[in-house]
Formats: C-alpha cells, sequence, structure tokens
C-alpha cells in the first residue's frame, strides 16, 4: 500500500508542491503557529464578541493584574518543564508563601523583610522538592505532589485553627504592587529577564539539552544536578514574588489561596505552544503568550456571559485539541546499524 | 534440480530522510540455498534483511515470495509468512523466562480460559530447545542465567520453531564462539537441506565463503553483484567489496608510528566492571587503537579514561590545564606564579567528566545517537553545547558568537546540512558523526577519545574521516580509537592493543606486516 501511494505520490509531485511546502511548513513551526495564531484568535474572537469592550482602557487594567501572578510563575517553571520536570505544587506554595507574608507582615516585619520571606519560603519549597527528586531519583512530579500536600496542609491547618480570619491588617503595605505601573514594569521586566536567562545563558540552553537527551547531555560536561537545582531556584524566585502580588489582590488568606493554579500554569504553557515533555522546543515566549491567551480567554469568556461553572469545560475543551494538535508527532525511524 | 525462485525483490528502496540506505536492490533467493550477503558497515545489507522480515516497512520497489507479493505488516506477519530473523543485537528480553522469550508475542497460541498455560509453554519450548540441542536447560528459568552466546542461541531457537522457510542470520556469529558458530552452521545446511532458503549475512568473508551457496555483494546501498560457489576468489570480492584499490589515500600511507614522549593520559592497573588491570598511556600526537570483541571491556576502557566510569581499582591520570584553585586558597597566596612555561601540562587524576573536559578531552560514544548527540536539537546547538563556557561572556552566550562558531566548524568539517539550525537527527550517518567531532574539535580539545568512529558511515565519508583523523594527529592530538573494525585499527594506529575478557592481551606496533588474522588470533 504504502509504496502504491508513494509512487503516485511522485508524479503528482509538481502539482503538489505548493502544498506539499505548505503543509511541511505548517508541521515544522506547529507550535509556533499555535502559539500566535491562538493568542489572535483569542483576542479577535473575543473583540468582536463583546464589540470592543475586552479592550476598554478599564477591562485591560482588570486583564493585566489577572495575568501578573500567572504570568510571573509561568516565565519561572519555563525553567522546570524545559528539562523535563514537573511540577505541580506551585498553587500550595504560593499559598503559603502568601500566608507567610501576611503573618509576618501582622506581626509588625519591614516590607523589605516581608519580601524575603515570601521569595525565602519559595524558593525553600523548590529546594526541597528538586533534592528529593534527585537524591532519590524520584520523578519530580511526585516529589512535587508531597510537597504540595505540605504546602497546603500547614496552610488548612493555620487557617482553620486561627480564630478570625487570617487577613492582611495594614492592607496599604502592598499598595506597591497594586500600583498599575509598576505592575506593568515588573513584568516587562520580568520577561527580559527570563528571555535573557532562558536563551543566552547556560542554564536555558542545559535545561533544554537536558530535557532533550540526558545521556548526551552529561557527556558533553553538562552537570544534570545542578543545572536542575537552579532551575527549581529560579522558578521558586519568581513563584515567591508571585505571591506577593496575589497577596495585594486579596489580602485574606484562606485554605483555597492559590488553588487551582498549578493546572493554570499548564494550560497555560501549552496554549503557548510548549511541548510538556521539555527539550530544545520550549520556549520561553511560550509562557509570555500562553500565560495572555489564557488570561484574556478567561477574561473573555466571563464578559460575554458564559457561566462561571461552564468556564472550566470549554477551557478543558479547548485544552485538550492543542494538546492533541501539539504532541502527534509522525513515527520515527530508526536506522539500523 | 531446476532451482525454483523461492523470494524475489525487484527495485528494492529504502530511504530514511535523504539518505538512501538501500537502492533499487534486486535479487532472487532460490530455495534450498544459503546466500551470503556481504558489505562493509552501511552497505545497506541490514535495512535489506530488516525489510524482508517486516522490522522496516518499504520506501519503494516490491517483494515477491514464489511469484506473488509478499508485503509483510510486521515481524510476527513476516513470521506467518515463514521469514525469521535473528538480528545482530540481542533480541530477548532480562526478566523473563527463557519460555516467555521463545514465545514473546505470542503468548495468545496457550491461552487456557484467558491465562497463559505455563505448562504447556514449556513443554514447547522444550521442543524448540531441542532444535539447538539445548534441550538440557529449564524454560521456566529466567533469561539472565544464560550467558551471552546462550541467549543469542534461544533467540535461534525462537525463530527456528517457527519452521521457517527463509532464515535470516545478521551478523550473529562475530558474538558467538567457535562451538557456537558451528551449531548455527549445522542448523543452515539441515534447513539447505529440507529445501529451505537461508541468508547469511557476515563480515567475515572466509565463514561466508566455506558455507554459502552464492554471495551478494551490496556497497552504498546497491547491489554489486552475486557470485555462484564455484566462481568464488577472495581477492575479486574483497575489491567488489570496496569498489575501488584500498591502498593509498583510504587510510594514512605512511608507516611511521613514532609521536611525542608527552604523556596524555595514564590509566594504571585499573580494575572496573570487566576490565582486570589494565594498563596504558596515551602520547602527545599518538594514534592508539584498542580493538577486540563487544564484550572484551573496550567500551568500558574509553568510559574509564573520559571519567563517565569510576575505576574500583587504580588510577587514571589525565595531563592538562593546571588544576584551578579554589578562590579561598587563592585568597592566601601571595604573589602569582605566571613565570611557569605556558605549554606546561598538569597531572590531574580523572575525577568526573568535568576533569576531562577541563582537560581538553573530547569522546564520541559508540552509541553516537543516544549518547553523544541531541537528536532533536540543532546542529549549532549540538556543536555548542560542549563549549558553552568557552562561549561566553561574563554569563552570556550571544547569539552571534554561537554562530560563529557553528560555521566554524560546519565549514572546518564539511558538514552538509540546509542550515545550521537543522536538526542533527535529519543528517545523514557521516554528517552526524562530524558533528559529534565538531563538538570535541570546536572545544579545543586535544585528546579525542573515539569508541567505534566510523559506525554506520559510508565509504566515502569514512575515507574523510581518516584523513582528518591523520592531519589531527600531525596537530599534535592524541586520539584513542575503539574498533571492532581491525583494517581500520591496522590502516590508522601508531599502536594497537587488542583486549580480550577485560584484559590488555598484546600491543603490536604500526608496521606493514600486520594483518588481521594475527590480531583476531589473540581477540578469541
Amino acid at each position: 500500500m504504502d509504496t502504491l501511494e508513494r509512487t503516485e505520490d511522485s508524479d503528482l509531485g509538481a502539482r503538489t508542491l505548493g502544498f506539499r511546502l505548505f503543509s511541511s511548513f505548517m508541521k515544522k513551526h506547529k507550535n509556533t503557529i499555535i502559539q500566535y495564531v491562538g493568542l489572535l484568535l483569542v483576542l479577535l474572537l473575543f473583540t468582536i464578541w463583546t464589540e470592543g469592550k475586552l479592550l476598554t482602557p478599564f477591562n485591560i487594567k482588570t486583564i493585566i493584574r489577572q495575568l501578573a501572578v500567572l504570568y510571573t510563575i509561568s516565565i519561572g517553571l519555563v525553567f522546570v518543564f524545559s528539562h523535563g520536570g514537573m511540577d505541580i505544587s506551585v498553587g500550595a506554595v504560593l499559598g503559603l508563601s502568601s500566608m507567610s507574608t501576611a503573618l509576618a507582615m501582622n506581626a509588625g516585619v519591614p516590607f523589605f523583610v516581608a519580601v524575603l520571606i515570601a521569595l525565602g519560603v519559595s524558593v525553600t519549597c523548590y529546594f526541597i522538592n528538586i533534592i528529593i527528586a534527585v537524591q532519590f531519583g524520584l520523578m519530580s512530579v511526585i516529589s512535587s505532589l508531597a510537597i504540595m500536600f505540605i504546602s497546603r496542609g500547614i496552610v488548612t491547618y493555620k487557617v482553620s485553627t486561627s480564630v478570625e480570619a487570617i487577613k492582611l491588617q495594614n492592607s496599604s503595605a502592598m499598595d506597591i504592587f497594586r500600583n498599575q505601573t509598576f505592575i506593568l514594569i515588573s513584568l516587562v521586566v520580568i520577561g527580559i529577564i527570563g528571555l535573557i536567562l532562558f536563551n543566552w545563558m547556560k542554564i536555558g540552553k542545559q535545561s533544554r539539552a537536558i530535557g532533550d537527551n540526558p545521556l548526551a547531555s552529561m557527556q558533553s560536561g553538562v552537570s544534570i544536578k545542578k543545572t536542575k537545582i537552579i532551575g527549581y531556584l529560579l522558578a521558586g524566585v519568581l513563584v515567591g514574588f508571585a505571591s506577593l502580588f496575589s497577596l495585594a489582590r486579596s489580602s485574606t488568606i484562606s485554605e483555597n489561596t492559590g488553588a487551582g493554579l498549578e493546572m493554570d500554569v499548564i494550560v497555560a504553557l501549552v496554549l503557548g505552544g510548549l511541548a510538556l515533555n521539555g527539550g530544545s522546543k520550549s520556549k520561553m515566549s511560550s509562557a509570555i503568550v500562553g500565560t495572555m491567551t489564557y488570561v484574556l480567554l478567561n477574561n473573555g469568556l466571563v464578559m460575554v456571559g458564559v457561566a462561571t461553572e461552564m468556564v472550566s469545560l470549554v477551557k478543558g475543551v479547548i485544552f485538550l485539541a492543542v494538546v492533541f494538535l501539539l504532541l502527534r508527532r509522525p513515527r520515527s525511524e530508526v536506522v539500523p546499524r | 534440480m531446476e532451482k525454483k525462485v523461492f523470494i524475489e525483490t525487484v527495485n528494492l528502496t529504502k530511504k530514511f530522510g535523504d539518505v538512501k540506505a538501500v537502492n533499487k536492490v534486486s535479487m532472487k533467493v532460490y530455495s534450498g540455498e544459503i546466500r551470503g550477503l556481504i558489505g562493509e558497515n552501511g552497505s545497506g545489507k541490514s535495512t535489506v534483511s530488516s525489510m524482508l522480515s517486516g522490522l522496516l516497512p518499504v520506501t519503494q520497489g516490491e517483494m515477491f515470495m514464489f511469484g506473488s507479493p509478499y508485503r509483510p505488516r510486521n515481524t510476527l506477519d513476516a513470521r506467518d509468512q515463514k521469514v525469521s530473523m535473528i538480528v545482530q543485537e540481542t533480541g530477548t528480553i532480562q526478566g523473563l523466562s527463557i519460555a516467555e522469550n521463545i514465545f514473546l508475542g505470542d503468548e495468545a497460541r496457550f491461552s487456557k480460559g484467558g491465562f497463559v498455560d505455563r505448562g504447556a509453554m514449556h513443554r514447547e519450548s522444550k521442543k524448540a530447545l531441542e532444535l539447538i540441542d539445548m534441550g538440557h536447560l529449564d524454560p521456566s528459568k529466567p533469561i539472565q542465567t544464560l550467558n551471552f552466546e546462550e541467549r543469542k542461541l534461544i533467540e535461534i531457537a525462537r525463530a527456528l520453531y517457527h519452521d521457517p522457510s527463509l532464515f535470516i542470520v545478521d551478523e550473529t556469529t562475530t558474538a558467538l564462539s567457535h562451538e557456537g558458530r558451528e551449531m548455527i552452521h549445522r542448523i543452515m545446511r539441515r534447513l539447505k537441506r529440507e529445501n529451505k532458503a537461508v541468508l547469511f549475512i557476515s563480515h567475515d568473508l572466509p565463514e561466508l565463503m566455506d558455507i554459502c551457496d552464492s554471495l551478494t555483494v551490496m556497497r552504498d546501498g546497491h547491489l554489486i553483484t552475486t557470485i555462484d560457489r564455484q566462481d568464488f576468489d577472495e581477492s575479486m570480492i574483497k575489491k567488489s567489496l570496496v569498489g575501488r584499490e584500498i591502498e593509498g589515500d583510504y587510510y594514512r600511507s605512511d608507516w611511521d608510528s613514532s609521536h611525542e614522549n608527552q604523556i596524555m593520559i595514564s590509566v594504571e592497573n585499573v580494575n572496573a566492571g570487566i576490565l582486570q588491570d589494565v594498563s596504558l598511556q596515551l602520547h602527545k600526537g599518538e594514534i592508539l587503537g584498542v580493538g577486540g570483541l563487544s564484550g572484551s571491556g573496550m567500551h568500558e576502557l574509553g568510559k574509564i579514561m573520559y571519567g563517565d566510569l569510576q575505576p574500583a581499582k587504580g588510577k587514571v591520570t589525565v595531563y592538562g590545564s593546571k588544576p584551578k584553585t579554589s578562590w579561598w586558597k587563592r585568597l592566601g597566596k601571595s604573589g602569582n606564579d605566571s613565570t611557569a612555561p605556558h605549554d606546561q601540562l598538569y597531572p590531574s587524576p580523572m575525577k568526573s567528566i568535568k576533569t576531562a573536559i577541563q582537560n581538553k578531552v573530547g569522546y564520541v560514544s559508540k552509541d553516537r545517537d543516544q549518547e553523544t548527540l541531541i537528536m532533536d536539537a540543532s546542529i549549532k546547538s549540538n556543536l555548542t553545547l560542549s563549549a558553552l563556557d568557552q562561549l561566553s561572556r561574563m554569563g552570556m552566550i550571544l547569539p552571534a558568537s554561537e554562530r560563529k562558531f557553528a560555521k566554524q566548524q560546519i565549514e572546518g568539517l564539511n558538514i552538509k546540512s540546509s542550515s545550521m539550525n537543522q536538526p542533527v537527527g535529519e543528517l545523514s550517518g557521516g554528517n552526524k558523526q562530524k558533528v559529534s567531532f565538531g563538538k570535541w574539535i570546536g572545544n579545543d580539545s586535544r585528546i579525542l577519545i573515539l569508541d567505534s568512529p566510523t559506525r554506520g558511515v559510508d565509504v566515502g565519508v569514512k575515507a574523510t574521516m581518516y584523513q582528518l583523523l591523520y592531519s589531527l594527529k600531525r596537530q599534535g592530538y592524541s586520539i584513542l580509537i575503539i574498533s571492532e573494525e581491525l583494517p581500520e585499527l591496522i590502516g590508522m594506529s601508531d599502536r594497537i592493543l587488542i583486549m580480550k575478557d577485560g584484559r590488555i592481551k598484546k600491543e603490536f606496533i604500526r608496521s606493514p606486516e600486520l594483518d588481521e588474522s594475527s590480531l583476531i588470533e589473540h581477540m578469541i
């Protein structure tokens, strides 16, 4: 069968050349196409659907505030996903980090110490996570599961045993993280730092190499442990930073603070064209573009009046479609020796 | 007796990407015949047999069995049509019993109410084992209780059990001892008497000439000629194998085995895994060849010298850059010692791959596609991965300097590609190998450890590789070649070490008198 098709193929070669060039172009740049076409599509669709209300200055401000947390986290987690790691603890870690910061500030520590606490808590969580994974040869998703339960457990315990709700008493101390200009500048700076680290520095290049082929990376002199640990530490710093944005948005800590973020990140990264198994196809722009698409999608769906109960379902379907497009790969053959 | 065409291929072609591994091969195999298939590495003989046995789909062309189209969908389908193959690498699965290995993928035949009837399976396994005179084995034992050779014979039992009409033996005998070979020869002759066909693929020309009725020679994917037994002539076959006189510029032409006295890597009384008390020295400007069979420990030796494996006993020392003193130690010292000559080499113990790379050692693995290259990554990323420290300026690796670096290697080694951003997986075997060389030449390595450097590389590229190695030698590189191909070792090395059972058995110095048979003598 195969042979027949192929002979015909070469006969029709001239006529279908254009199409074949097109399809091979599409195949090669599949991830990039999904990434940008997805963003454009969502933007266009909801702008028309909401009759332009999507892009009113007020709504754009809302979108930027919604974007801040997810965007910051996603950039951090690219350093985890690109080397083949998987993390589902981010929501719980963010919750723990926010709570620690709130408690510390209520106890009266200076603002900058509170910021350090936020970063310190999440960096510690991520450090423990990767050390468990590396030292005991555990799959990183399993160790992150443990971290997730522990972090969430601490938050739930603390919240349920407190007499009154854990709430940032001096909410105005976090004003800076509510300032529109500060948020915008932070996002741009974080994006640029992420791009430089990932594209121009050893950590990004080595992460991608490990994601593709740990053995060959090792034989090329890449220290796998070191690279993974640095990747997780970077993720920890950014998650800590994101927890400040989160605390600024809602100053009350509940046992659900940050819940579901771990899945939002994955969906956003996939919408941004990131192959979740890591490797050379990983791109930092997936985090930047993907989170924008995701937040626009969320915001737009609510604006056009899709019931909140339905948003999850719609997102699930879109996620499945994108994953299907991304992960289907042609069967490759191996040359016999 | 009129010979009957059993299997016929017409314009059989197989492409891997843009590379034609097999190009329009038309051949006929007759019933009651032992057909030899010979060719250099990468000549396409394994690809032909893989297509016949259903392991690889056909790109173009047709195959016929008794005149009717034969299109196996997979190996099981081929087996049902009475075509069985024994592969080069081991095809048994550890952790399963002998019986389970024999009936792998075929458990359904012993199905009894949804469960596998082990009793029946073991009885049938016993029958299969008796076919190869190994009826004394207990089929319920796990396969890893057998040694390499016995496992190979289990595969043969598996193939024979299904009573094949075409029995394909792909370079199996190189792994076997004399008795094992005799056994396979007996089986092949028996099949021949039963009017079955045998396709026998081997590197070993005398063996083929001894047992085959006819020989088909392949070269660069083409069928060159088929010779009947009465016309066998060793020198003629050899000539058609290579396609030209191999004297002169194929290997290096000088017989000068001199090199500098400076030792670059020294291995002293090393024990590790199979290796027993191995000592050797690699000198500056020397090409040192290491030969032996697969299980002789020579591949492990390469890894030991690269710091990838740590010896249990003994030590490995590399002579290279001055060991870095940590900054807190440097703080305590006053003054600097820049007065030392620049080209002074300092010994340091080989602790890890990091030590190796710091001391300018490069390593190309036997399993190049799995261990040395990253198939999905671009040529550029592959070339720069081992040179990131060298390319980085204040911690940053700018795209421009990466491009410049990659361009240098691509041009210097003449790597054929559409662009430096092309994934390495799309390149041909020879170009892949050039990329893996480029990785180490680019990062200024002075010592190259090359495990099977010309594996899966065609003749033309081989010649360029050899020229490259020779010119590297003259530039003062130290090169260790680990290879199973003896002509290559004889042709290229200043010194050859032959390994057997984890020990260095014999050392030969480069000389025109050296021939394969004197080397083989110490290998088996």
